[in-house]
């Protein structure tokens, strides 16, 4: 198992080697200039973290209650564990190239499920250190803590990602035995995994809006009137955030007490699933894999061809392999999903919710014209931008980049095809949004179509941005589908920065209005601005870019 | 007609000369086979004259095109068997067929003659509406010959296409690229597979360390190096000499 273990972190690590990337390049300085750049950019982006946990620190302490905030970081950190390593797991237990390979090896089946266990928690962990860390540390400085409460911090935050693993190996565990009983199984595991994450953000709304039944204002006002601690609200959503916090904001035998206790609790909550499951994973993976071979046995023959233009070709492609890869169609169309679905569920059970969404038609009715297309542009771009589909749409080739090399094509023909993939994802992405918006508030059906119409123009800028940097920094070497689209860090960092770069239009607006620039004509001018940019990159892309694409080489 | 001019190309910063000054000429309507031990740095040249890697120095002539020149035009000029099986394992075997004829915009009467042709040959009927990654090994390499002739190029080349065919289907591949020479076209393929390469190859180049050490017809080479099979040439040049 350990064997096994070390071979999965070292197979991580070597990913990351730059002094192999070094000793590969072709201009030394330029791969030294991009390690650089990306780590700025991380540090950059850490600093932001640092600096909004700072801030929320010091509001915290305002309120009198810092400690909850070791408890806020705690929980968000639990969630994140829970949304983000839902596809992670599945894919790593079941979808996973090695299965074949390491069942031939005379590991058990325990120890097999064990290893990838501890290889995922080990991710797991180094973020929660990071997300933590920054208010632990300053907490620890407000309260002139001791060693004992920075050595309990360091043993109980990678801790707190064990039990939230524990339930979504659970939860996939389920979900796979579910699907084996279907013939559509991939289908089924889409479905599933969307319905799943939007059941659990519902569950999660709720919970947090109406703990203990009382509605949002009369919450606010108990808090205002600091007629309840906060901590407890906190507390209500994950109880066992309870014995992290005081384990490290108590002294003496209690905290050493309540540290033990959480993790304990952690470690007996997946040492449970590890056994029940442990025997059985071997042979499920396995017979998920099998399954996959025989899948789609359709009998279609060849049947009447029809001719299509090679752009059309490549074009339908892309979306294929959007539409039939399930993690792909998981990351690029759940927010077209997910939103509409969350709205429909709002409206339709009714209460506090919806009576609140009445009042949004009046609110916004209330707001400048041109200041609403600018909210509603923003918020649709900010959609669009989270999708992964074109800013990994290179990488995602991996090695078949050589086969896209050797076709008759002009490269331009390749990026175009990718950018109208990016596109059409995009729009899948926000129509249904749109179309809610209008039937919901119809009175304002100019301003949201306008407010559609604005954010195309920056939804296709961001598109072009970020397939012009995948093609000059593709990550060809991923190993399964999962790696391809979600381990992308300059993919990610791409995402970022079009996130800063739409808050950064949000602010240039805003500052234009306190120019007392007309609020149409600060629209007009930040829409200029991305227009412009829009015919920048695009022929960008098309001329210089396409040439670096069709010449990236694979190495090895 | 395929031609290298002068072609190096290093690896890892130059460590590597995997291609090394190489200069060769093939006539049209030539079967040539392409061999050398492992690492001597066949599927590096394979990739350069495909258009995969660039040369640090030299050209290659596709019939009358350069292929760092007119790319396109040199890229229509030949269809491609690589060595490996990374191929679009969702697409299904006819969708992928179909692609590849949508690229070379060959018309649906072409395409379906082809099909209706190599797909029985190649015993692929039944399989051919799955998803690729249901195929075998062989299968795989068989949708790939099928695949890289559809559009009837002028070169074909094919990258050890012996590995992993059943029989039969090395066979008719054998078959195939006998026929393609015959009707004036060139077939440019590496292998290890000796005896294949001395009856099937009109003319055999050896590699060893990136350059080539050795370039004639069959019984040529055997009768300059006094031996009685092309496993003899091959053991004198690439390993005694070693
Ligand atoms: N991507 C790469 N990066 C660095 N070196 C490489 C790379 N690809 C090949 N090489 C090196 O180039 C040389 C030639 O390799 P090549 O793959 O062309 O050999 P080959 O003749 O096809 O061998 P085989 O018969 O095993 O297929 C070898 O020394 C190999 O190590
Ligand atoms: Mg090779």
């Amino acid at each position: 198992m350990f064997a096994y273990l070390k071979l999965l972190v070292k197979q991580r690590l070597a990913l990351w080697n730059p002094a192999r990337n070094l000793r590969n390049a072709k201009s030394k300085w330029k791969v030294v200039l991009s390690y650089i750049g990306f780590t700025l950019g991380m540090l950059a982006l850490y600093g932001m973290l640092v600096g909004m946990e700072y801030l929320l620190y010091g509001a915290f302490v305002q309120l009198g209650e810092p400690q909850t905030l070791l408890a806020l970081t705690g929980i968000v950190c639990t969630l994140l564990v829970i949304v983000t390593s839902f596809f992670f797991v599945l894919s790593e237990l079941f979808f996973s190239r090695d299965i074949p390979f390491v069942s031939a090896l005379p590991i058990t089946s325990r120890g097999l499920l064990g290893a990838k266990l501890i290889r995922i928690w080990i991710g797991e962990a180094g973020i929660a250190l990071l997300v933590c860390l920054p208010v632990v540390i300053l907490y620890g400085i407000g309260h002139a803590m001791g060693v004992f409460y920075y050595l309990a911090a360091i043993i109980l935050i990678p801790l707190l990602s064990v039990a939230p693993l524990a339930v979504v190996t659970l939860l996939s565990f389920a979900l796979i035995r579910v699907s084996a009983l279907w013939k559509r199984r991939e289908l089924l595991t889409i479905v599933a995994s969307m319905a799943f994450l939007i059941a659990f953000l519902y569950a999660e709304m709720r919970l947090s809006l109406s703990a203990e039944g009382s509605d949002l204002g009369a919450l606010v006002l108990q808090l205002v009137l600091r007629q309840k601690q906060m901590l407890d609200l906190v507390v209500g959503i994950y109880p066992p955030i309870q014995l992290f916090t005081s384990a490290l904001t108590n002294g003496g035998g209690s905290a050493l007490l309540h540290g033990i206790m959480f993790a304990g609790l952690n470690i007996s909550i997946m040492a449970v699933v590890w056994v029940l499951l442990g025997n059985g994973y071997q042979r499920l993976a396995v017979r998920q894999q099998e399954s996959l071979a025989r899948l789609n046995a359709s009998k279609r023959r060849v049947g009447k061809q029809r001719e299509r233009s090679p752009l059309t070709a490549l074009y339908v492609r892309e979306m294929r392999e959007i539409l039939t890869v399930p993690v792909y169609a998981m990351n690029s169309l759940a927010s077209a999903v997910i939103f509409p679905v969350l709205f429909a569920v709002m409206v339709v059970s009714g209460g506090q919710t919806s009576a609140e969404l009445a009042m949004l038609p009046a609110l916004a009715a209330m707001v400048p014209k041109p200041v609403l297309i600018a909210i509603i542009a923003a918020l649709l771009t900010f959609l669009t931008s989270m999708n992964m589909a074109v800013a990994t749409s290179v990488s995602r080739e991996g090695k078949r980049h050589e086969f896209f090399q050797t076709l008759p094509v002009k490269p331009r023909n390749h990026l175009l095809a990718k950018l109208l993939m990016g596109l059409t994802v995009n729009m899948l992405c926000v129509l249904p949004i749109t179309v809610i918006l209008l039937v919901a508030i119809p009175s304002l059906a100019l301003t949201i179509l306008l407010g559609f119409v604005v954010s195309c123009f920056f939804s296709t800028a961001m598109a072009s941005f970020a397939l012009m940097v995948d093609a000059r920094h593709p990550r060809f070497g991923w190993k399964n589908e999962t790696e391809a689209i979600k381990q992308n860090g300059i993919a990610a960092l791409t995402m970022f920065g079009s996130m800063g770069f739409i808050v950064l239009c949000g602010a240039a607006f805003y500052g234009l209005l306190i120019l007392n620039v007309a609020a149409l004509n600060a629209l007009l001018i930040v829409m200029g601005i991305a227009l412009g940019l829009d015919v920048f990159l695009i022929n960008r892309l098309m001329k210089t870019t396409a040439n670096t694409y069709i010449h990236q080489e694979i190495r090895n | 007609m395929i031609r290298f001019e002068n072609v190096t190309k290093t690896y890892s910063g130059g460590a590597t000369r995997a291609v090394d000054n190489l200069n060769l000429e093939i006539e049209s309507g030539k079967v040539f086979g392409f061999l050398g031990p492992n690492g001597a740095g066949k599927t590096t040249t394979i990739k350069i004259m495909t258009g995969i890697l660039q040369p640090d120095a030299g050209t290659v002539w596709l019939e009358h095109a350069d292929i760092a020149k007119d790319t396109i035009e040199a890229k229509r000029m030949f269809g491609f068997v690589p060595d490996s099986f990374e191929m679009f394992e969702r697409l299904t075997g006819i969708d992928y067929l179909r692609f590849l004829a949508d690229v070379y915009q060959v018309g649906e009467a072409e395409r379906k003659a082809h099909l209706d042709q190599y797909l029985p040959l190649f015993d692929l009927e039944k399989a051919i509406g799955q998803q690729i990654r249901s195929f075998s090994h062989g299968m795989k390499q068989k949708l790939q010959i099928i695949g890289s002739t559809i559009h009837q190029p002028r070169i074909w080349i094919l990258d050890e296409p012996m590995v992993g065919l059943d029989p039969a289907s090395m066979h008719v591949l054998k078959q195939k690229m006998r026929d393609y020479c015959d009707s004036g076209k060139t077939v440019f393929f590496s292998t290890h597979v000796l005896d294949v390469a001395e009856r099937l190859c009109d003319e055999i180049g050896i590699i060893r360390d990136g350059k080539l050490i050795a370039q004639g017809a069959p019984d040529a080479l055997m009768r300059s190096e006094s031996a009685t099979s092309l496993e003899d040439v091959f053991l004198n040049l690439t390993v005694k000499e070693g």
